[in-house]
């Protein structure tokens, strides 16, 4: 459950064999505007955000494809071998 | 500001454990992070036996390589009669992708012949995670140098959480979202440069400093990533086209995101501060 600009949002996705077959967002406080799921025209509205470092318990990172040797100073790299002996 | 790998780790895992592996292929490192309440020793070998999969992938898509499959077409030696199936269904998978994007990603107007790696490395990615799986490890994390693709859980109850990477920070993210059974693939040219090719414009000037896209398909994920690269925010109209698809796409330290993955785990934040 989470809150965004629609109202509180309810999320259920399926899976099947490793996919995902449906994903469901439901409105819990619906906005009069927004009917049960989340529209293709829901999904344009681009919203903005100046960017800010977040860690939380974040276990892997995604980005831009690196070298082995780009590999060795990167956060993955760091969350790869931590703990490791 | 710097993550504390350790405190991460422990923090992710909460008091679960995991065994981890990291294998040198495709000319970068593709990591596993295989987790549970506890694991067997099953778990590394269900680990070694998907890493040795992505040397086969190598074996039939290297376009560095002069014994690969690929390389045999690319070069006019061999025809895609000849192919071997797997060669000719991730050939056919791009096909539909060029479609799906308008153009946009196009493995066929590279130069040198066909070059199907703006898809094969999500594609491989869940392959592997989906074969670990299928020995009984139900929660597993695949990391492509970049594309990762996740199944199951981090920590009890607690779907893995992926950061996207700061373009101008190595060690920091940017942004955090919650994977549930569905890849996370970035593409940008802060790691290796310029060498993305508009197909369209003909040229390597692309619009976004990076695209993180979100979905259920890791080859199709990496594809996406790269073709919204490219187009920049006038890729959002195909893009949104696509059911359970989601992107956060950043462009001179600002961003724009879109889709579910984005909506429904702000609430799951934690804002520690800006980095240069």
């Amino acid at each position: 459950m989470g809150d965004t600009v629609y109202g509180k949002v309810q999320v259920t996705i399926r899976v099947s064999a490793g996919k995902v077959t449906a994903l469901a967002a439901t409105f819990a406080e619906p906005h009069s505007l927004v009917s049960k799921s989340l529209s293709n025209a829901a999904m344009l509205q681009l919203r903005n955000e100046v960017i800010t470092a977040q860690s939380a318990s974040v276990a892997n990172v995604s980005g831009a494809t690196y070298t082995s040797a780009a590999f060795k100073v990167s956060l993955q790299s760091a969350l790869h071998a931590a703990g490791l002996a | 500001m710097t993550i504390d790998a350790s405190k991460t780790v422990a923090a992710s895992l909460n008091g679960w454990v995991r065994e981890v592996h990291a294998e040198e292929v495709w000319g970068t490192v593709v990591t596993f992070d295989v987790r549970d309440e506890t694991l067997d020793g099953g778990a590394q070998a269900a680990i070694a036996e998907a890493a040795a999969y992505l040397h086969q992938v190598d074996a039939w898509f290297s376009t560095y390589r002069m014994d690969t499959p690929i390389t045999a077409l690319r070069s006019g030696i061999a025809t895609m009669d000849q192919m071997p199936a797997v060669v000719r269904d991730v050939l056919e998978r791009c096909a539909v992708v060029r479609d799906l994007t308008h153009g946009v990603f196009d493995p066929w107007a590279v130069s040198g012949g066909v070059d199907p790696s703006g898809y094969v490395k999500g594609w491989a990615a869940d392959i592997a995670a989906d074969m670990i799986v299928a020995r009984g490890y139900q929660n597993v994390a695949v990391n492509a140098a970049g594309d990762v693709t996740l199944r199951g859980y981090q920590s009890p109850d607690q779907p893995w959480i992926v950061g996207i990477r700061h373009p101008d920070d190595p060690m920091a993210v940017v942004r955090t979202v919650e994977a549930l059974d569905c890849a996370v693939a970035t593409s940008g040219e802060y790691e290796r440069g310029k060498h993305i090719l508009d197909p369209i414009t003909g040229t390597t000037n692309v619009k976004l400093t990076s695209a993180t896209v979100v979905g259920p398909d890791g080859g199709l994920a990496d594809a996406l990533a790269t073709a919204l690269v490219i187009t920049g925010v006038d890729g959002v109209e195909w893009f949104a086209e696509l059911p359970d698809w989601s992107a956060y796409l950043i462009k001179d330290g600002n961003a724009s995101f879109f889709g579910p993955a984005f909506e429904v785990i702000a609430h799951n934040e934690t804002s520690t501060g800006s980095t240069p």
